[in-house]
Parts: structure tokens; C-alpha cells; sequence
């Protein structure tokens, strides 16, 4: 009788510890943030410090951060999270994952919540909000400003063999790569294992210059009345495989992925690296013996560009985004409102040029503030003629199938016309989706 | 009697089952939550198609659609070139170097299993890379060593070139995997009593004669054993493509899961992948059965 007494107590202290406890776990507002910006990524380190410092002054609240490598979150967990609508309170979203997840209603909307506080929303740089705006709602915010192609380059050896800088136009920036090679060194430095660098750093930037923005953008739209068989496409193919067929790529340009390819740069074996605005940050981090070294210019116009189209134009946005789920409580929905406001201050631009990276509000990098090569970046941007919004509307089928056929046609597996023609036939099924999704 | 009898061995039936049933009943519902579960959910996926992340029923529609997918079938024959590889290189130079291990032509004999055995206890992956630098167009040691012999003739692209892509990459998947079989094999090879060889060798059969004649018929289950994990291996074939080509260039060393991973997470339709999985299991299960028979029947 005793001995059932002392085990029926230790049930009921232990129920009333557990109820307590969970009592507490439950009180607590808790946030899980996807992402992937860790150490030694400067503004991976400046969320971490602004997310202890939120739960400091929040006991209550609990932030999870669920950190993965940048490619394994683009290219599976949050692809994933997205199809099995296994979304986190906070995660980041690819721009060109947005509309899907808009069309899905898997973003919370914060048009009232930007629209309520005007100065948050007018920091932003001028059409930075583009990519995450449909329609009228606003169902993402952008954090970083980046634009995808630029040349940088190193002095050092332009100089050793009596060049000046990267031309401005791309016949002689070919001549300019003939000279690198014939000293024997690489001129550029890729690795397009992916397939995007092909796309990101020349394709992209050479369709502004010969196709134009308006096929660019009814591209984009998927209206059906441009097509990728077009022969202004055909011949931006044409000139992107130039200095593949000349040998001005690293010979393992294929099979290489990106990170591999810088690594030819920084060994100065390559004098030339294509690369996003980005790198700035990067190699501020990875290689600072080489910052002195190292200059930067746009990608070079073709002689048939476009009249209209000059020389120096990016293109650029956000490319990633900061994004709330739709089933947020209140409290959460208010953690989440603090962080991202912390994440996209003023204050937090302004420190951009320490980290190296350009800012995503209107703030301006003084002459002693960051590394040259990012106050270079900068004064590129502000003599930009245009910066096009990246063409983040190409969905899934579209960008697989444009990575794999360049690459065929880079090792002339296939011909251009029927590289084009193999694109263009993916592009039509999706045209047809999304005329029915249209519907 | 009988009775009393009976009923003492059903209660100690039932007691020795209810003690066994946790033990039962857990790792039976762990199996069937992580192979069965998935495994309906790609199959039920399989009749959908997505697109923007929203499903839509297509009935056999996917099905149809891989019978006339040329990337599939190019893939299917990337991985049979696997397994010929596989079952040739692997397997097959295993066996004769077990069989020669047990001969005295080879000394050192666990030194030299080691060295086989090594390069499986490297990760694929680890494995994929290292082969990548050998690779190297740019500053590769394979095509350094080939022009300083004097083969500059046989300097090659070798993981950009789609006409010899699936060669590069079955080199190193050949040399990785050789230990593996020769353990099997050596193992197998322990289970034959010495003395049928001894017996077989006074009576004057040769080295030929008792491989064929006695140590193959007596290994048939090990061999078994061996082509079911070539074939099946060789059907899920992903990480070392994976890392040293990606499937490229193009589609050039694509393979069936590679493919699937692609359509899911690139083209972003889970369904059609799905699909592509299921085809892939099947491909795969009706391969093993065929060697199971084929072995069946020589028996």
C-alpha cells in the first residue's frame, strides 16, 4: 500500500514537472529561419549577431536558425520545402521561385505591412521591390542588391604583357584574350558544371545587347511571341562560342563548377575571371593579397548590339529574398516582421561596404569606405546606362534545358540551330502551362 | 495427457510471443516507414504531373511520355554500360584475382587484398574528385604523363568530351569497387575445401580446369551474390557522376537517378520524376530476377 502511494506521487510530480516545463515550451514564440548565409559571410554573421541580440531582449522567443550550404538550399531544400509545403516561418526564396509560390499562396503578404512604414520601404534601391511584387502585393523582401556579369581582371598581368584594360568592345576584348593566351596564360576562368555561369555571366547579358529588352521580356512573360529559335538568339550562341572554339576558357571549363574555376584566378594562372557583383565580398575574404591587383569592367558590346543598347549595361536585383509562410500566429508573425526590418535596415546597408558586398538601400560608399575594387563595382553601377532587371521569370524546365544545351553546343555536340531549336521546344510546353494556368 | 500438453505449450507460446512482439513489431513498422512508405508516395506521385509546384492528375500520361523520352533511354544506356562494366571490370578481374590468391603465384597476400580493399573505404565522392584532378584538361596528370611517354596521341578531353565521358567515368568506378568483389570472392573461395583442389591438382587438372570445374559450380551462390549487387548497384548508380560530370556535358553521362534528381529538383516536377524512379525500380527488380533465373537454371 505504501510502496503504490510513493509510485502514484512520483506519477503525478512527474506529470506536474512535464506540465510546467511544457507549460513553458509552449509560451515561448518559436521561429525557424532557412537559409544559408553562415560564416564567414559578413551579413551571415551580422543575422546571427542580430538574432542573439532579438532573443536577448525577447526571452520569450526562440529562433531556430536552419542553416545549409548555398547550393544545397537552391537547389534542394528549398525546392523541396516549397513542393511539400514544408515552408518555415522565415526562410530565403529564389526570385525565380516567386511566382510559383505566390501562385501556390505558400508567401504571407506584407503590402501593408511595407506600405505602413514608408521609410523602411523607400530605403530600398529604386526597383528592388520589382521581383518580389505581383500585381499590387508585396510577398517578399529583398536583402541584398547584385548584379550577375562583370569581367574583373588583373592588372598585374595586363600590364606585364602591355595590356591596359578589358576593351569595350568585344571584338578586341577577343584580341585582348588571343594576347593572354598566346603569354600563356588562361584568359578566363570558368567552370560551368552547372550550367548557370554560362547563362549568368555572358548569355543573359549578350541577349540584352543583341536580342533587346522586349523580346527579353516576352521571354520572361511567357507570352508565346518570342521564341528561342529566333536567329538574334542563334547569334548570341554564336558570339558565346567564340572564345570557347578559340580556347579562351580554362581547357576543364565543363567540368568544373564555379568555386573551382575562381580558384585558376587566384592562383593567377587566369588573368580573367566573369563573374557577379558578388565576388567583391569574396574575395575580400578568401584572397585580400590579391585586392590590389585586381580591377573590374563591364562585359564588352558586341559590334551588331542594338543601337539602342550601349556599352556598360548590368543585369541586376535581388535575386533572393526574405519570405514569412502563410500560417504565422501573430506573436511569430511579429518576431518575424522585427528580424526582417533588422536584416534590411539602414544601418545594416551602410555596413555593407565594410563587408565588401554593395548595399541594397540608398546609401552611398564613400571614397575611403570599402576595398577600390568594391568602390570600382560601385562607380560602375552609378555610370551604368541601364541595370535590366535579371531575368528571373524562366522557370525550372526552361533554365535546365537552356544550362544543358549550351553546354552541348559549347562542345559541338549539337549545332546552334539545333540547340536552339531543342530550347525552344521545352519553352513552348512551358508556354502552353502557363497559358492554361492563365486560364 | 495430449491435452495438458498442448495447453502448456500454447502458454508458453503465448508468453514467449507477447516477449517477442516489441522486439518484432518496431523494426518491422521502422521498415515498413522507410521503405514502404516513400516507395507508395513515388509510386501514387508517379500518375501526377507538376508544374509551379501544383499537381496535376495524369493518369499513365508520365508513363507514356518516359516510353518516348529520348533522355531516358540515353540514360537506361548509360547505366547497362555501367553494369557491363561493372559486372567485366569489377567483378569479373575480382574472381580471377581471388582465384590467382589462391594459387602461390601471389605473395603477400593480405598486402595485396588491402591494397585492392583500399579504395572502397573512400567515399564515392572523395573517389570523384580525386579522378577529377587526374582528369584535368588544364593541368590534369593523365594527360601529362601521356604526352611525357610520348602518347600525346591519346591526350583526351577526358570528362568534357561526350565521346569518352562514360569511359573517364567508369575507370574510377572499376578501380574503387574491384576490393570489394575480391572480398566476397576470398571469402567465398575460404568455403571450398582444400583438399577437392589438392585431389583435383594430383589428378593433373590444370589451373584452367579447377577454376571451371570446381571452384566455379561450388561458388555459383557467392557469384550470385555478387552479379545481384553489380546489376542493382549499377541501376542506383549517382554520387560519382554526380560529382565528376553532373550528367554532362549536356545529357552526354547521364544516368537513370541522376536524371530523375534532375527533372525533380531542376525541372522542378516531382511527378515525372516519380516516374522515372518507379521505371528505374523496375528496370531494376526485373534485371535482378533475370539473373537470378539465368543462374538458376545452370544449376
Amino acid at each position: 500500500m505504501k510502496a503504490s502511494f510513493w509510485k502514484v506521487g512520483f506519477v503525478v510530480g512527474m506529470l506536474l514537472v512535464f506540465l510546467v516545463c511544457g507549460q513553458a515550451v509552449l509560451a515561448k514564440v518559436t521561429i525557424t529561419f532557412a537559409h544559408f548565409l553562415s560564416e564567414p559571410d559578413p551579413r551571415g554573421i551580422y543575422w546571427n549577431q542580430a538574432i542573439e541580440e532579438y532573443m536577448k531582449t525577447h526571452p520569450d522567443v526562440e529562433i531556430v536558425q536552419d542553416i545549409t550550404s548555398h547550393g544545397e538550399y537552391q537547389h534542394v531544400k528549398s525546392k523541396t520545402m516549397l513542393a511539400t509545403d514544408t515552408l518555415p516561418e522565415l526562410f530565403l526564396i529564389n526570385s525565380m521561385d516567386m511566382r510559383s509560390a505566390v501562385r501556390n499562396k505558400r508567401l504571407m503578404d506584407w503590402t501593408e505591412i511595407v506600405n505602413s512604414d514608408p521609410g523602411w520601404r523607400d530605403s530600398f534601391l529604386p526597383g528592388l521591390f520589382a521581383e518580389t511584387t505581383f500585381g499590387d502585393r508585396v510577398y517578399a523582401i529583398p536583402f541584398q542588391f547584385i548584379f550577375n556579369e562583370a569581367l574583373y581582371f588583373n592588372t598585374e598581368i595586363f600590364q606585364k604583357i602591355g595590356l591596359e584594360k578589358i576593351p569595350e568592345s568585344w571584338e578586341d576584348f577577343m584580341n585582348v584574350c588571343q594576347k593572354l593566351k598566346d603569354a600563356g596564360y588562361i584568359p578566363m576562368a570558368m567552370g560551368a558544371k552547372y550550367g548557370w555561369p554560362i547563362v549568368s555571366f555572358f548569355v543573359e547579358i549578350l541577349c540584352e545587347y543583341i536580342c533587346g529588352k522586349d523580346w527579353v521580356d516576352e521571354i520572361g512573360s511567357f507570352t508565346g511571341r518570342a521564341s528561342f529559335d529566333d536567329p538574334k538568339f542563334i547569334e548570341v550562341m554564336k558570339i558565346f562560342k567564340e572564345p570557347v572554339d578559340k580556347g579562351y576558357f580554362n581547357l576543364d571549363w565543363i567540368p568544373l563548377d564555379n568555386p573551382e574555376a575562381i580558384g585558376y584566378f587566384y592562383a593567377e594562372q587566369a588573368a580573367i575571371l566573369p563573374q557577379g557583383s558578388w565576388f567583391t565580398g569574396m574575395i575580400a575574404t578568401d584572397a585580400p593579397d590579391m585586392l590590389e591587383k585586381v580591377s573590374v569592367a563591364p562585359i564588352p558590346r558586341p559590334n551588331n548590339a542594338l543601337p539602342e543598347v550601349k556599352y556598360g549595361i548590368f543585369t541586376g536585383g535581388s535575386g533572393w529574398e526574405i519570405a514569412c509562410n502563410t500560417r504565422l500566429t501573430e506573436e511569430q508573425k511579429k518576431v518575424c516582421v522585427d528580424l526582417v526590418k533588422a536584416f534590411t535596415s539602414v544601418e545594416f546597408a551602410k555596413r555593407h561596404p565594410s563587408f565588401n558586398w554593395l548595399p541594397f538601400a540608398k546609401v552611398e560608399i564613400g571614397p575611403d569606405e570599402g576595398t577600390r575594387l568594391l568602390r570600382e563595382v560601385y562607380q560602375l553601377v552609378l555610370a551604368a546606362p541601364a541595370i535590366r532587371l535579371m531575368n528571373q521569370e524562366q522557370t525550372g524546365p526552361v533554365s535546365d534545358v537552356l544550362y544543358k544545351k549550351l553546354q552541348e553546343m559549347a562542345v559541338g555536340s549539337i549545332t546552334l540551330e539545333q540547340a536552339a531549336k531543342d530550347i525552344q521546344a521545352v519553352y513552348e510546353k512551358i508556354v502552353e502551362a502557363e497559358a492554361q494556368l492563365r486560364k | 495427457m495430449k491435452t495438458s500438453k498442448t495447453s502448456r505449450s500454447v502458454i508458453s507460446y503465448n508468453v514467449t510471443f507477447l516477449h517477442v512482439l516489441p522486439y518484432v513489431i518496431v523494426p518491422l513498422a521502422l521498415y515498413l516507414f522507410v521503405l514502404f512508405v516513400p516507395l507508395l508516395k513515388a509510386f501514387r506521385y508517379s500518375f501526377y504531373s507538376m508544374y509551379s509546384y501544383i499537381l496535376t492528375w495524369r493518369g499513365l500520361g508520365n508513363f507514356v511520355a518516359l516510353s518516348k523520352d529520348g533522355v531516358f533511354w540515353w540514360s537506361l544506356k548509360n547505366n547497362l554500360i555501367v553494369m557491363f562494366v561493372s559486372v567485366v571490370f569489377q567483378a569479373g578481374v575480382a574472381f580471377v584475382l581471388a582465384a590467382l590468391m589462391t594459387t602461390k603465384l601471389v605473395r603477400w597476400k593480405s598486402f595485396v587484398q588491402s591494397v585492392f580493399f583500399f579504395p572502397c573505404i573512400i567515399s564515392p565522392l572523395v573517389t570523384a574528385y580525386i579522378w577529377k584532378v587526374l582528369y584535368s584538361e588544364q593541368y590534369g596528370v593523365l594527360n601529362k604523363l601521356l604526352g611525357a611517354v610520348g602518347l600525346d596521341f591519346l591526350q583526351r578531353n577526358w570528362l568534357s568530351d561526350p565521346r569518352v565521358i562514360m569511359t573517364s567515368i567508369c575507370i574510377p568506378l572499376a578501380w574503387q569497387y574491384i576490393g570489394f568483389y575480391l572480398v566476397i570472392f576470398l571469402a567465398g573461395l575460404t568455403g571450398i575445401e582444400r583438399e577437392i583442389l589438392e585431389v583435383a591438382e594430383i589428378d593433373g587438372a590444370n589451373f584452367v580446369q579447377r577454376m571451371f570445374y570446381i571452384v566455379l559450380p561450388l561458388m555459383k551462390g557467392t557469384i550470385k551474390v555478387a552479379l545481384l549487387i553489380c546489376v542493382s548497384g549499377s541501376i542506383k548508380i549517382f554520387d560519382q557522376i554526380y560529382a565528376m560530370s553532373m550528367g554532362g556535358p549536356g545529357n552526354a553521362s547521364m544516368v537513370v537517378s541522376l536524371y530523375a534528381y534532375d527533372i525533380a529538383f531542376k525541372g522542378q516536377d516531382f511527378g515525372y520524376a516519380s516516374a522515372i524512379s518507379v521505371a528505374a525500380m523496375i528496370i531494376s527488380l526485373s534485371l535482378v530476377i533475370a539473373v537470378t533465373r539465368m543462374l538458376r537454371e545452370g544449376e
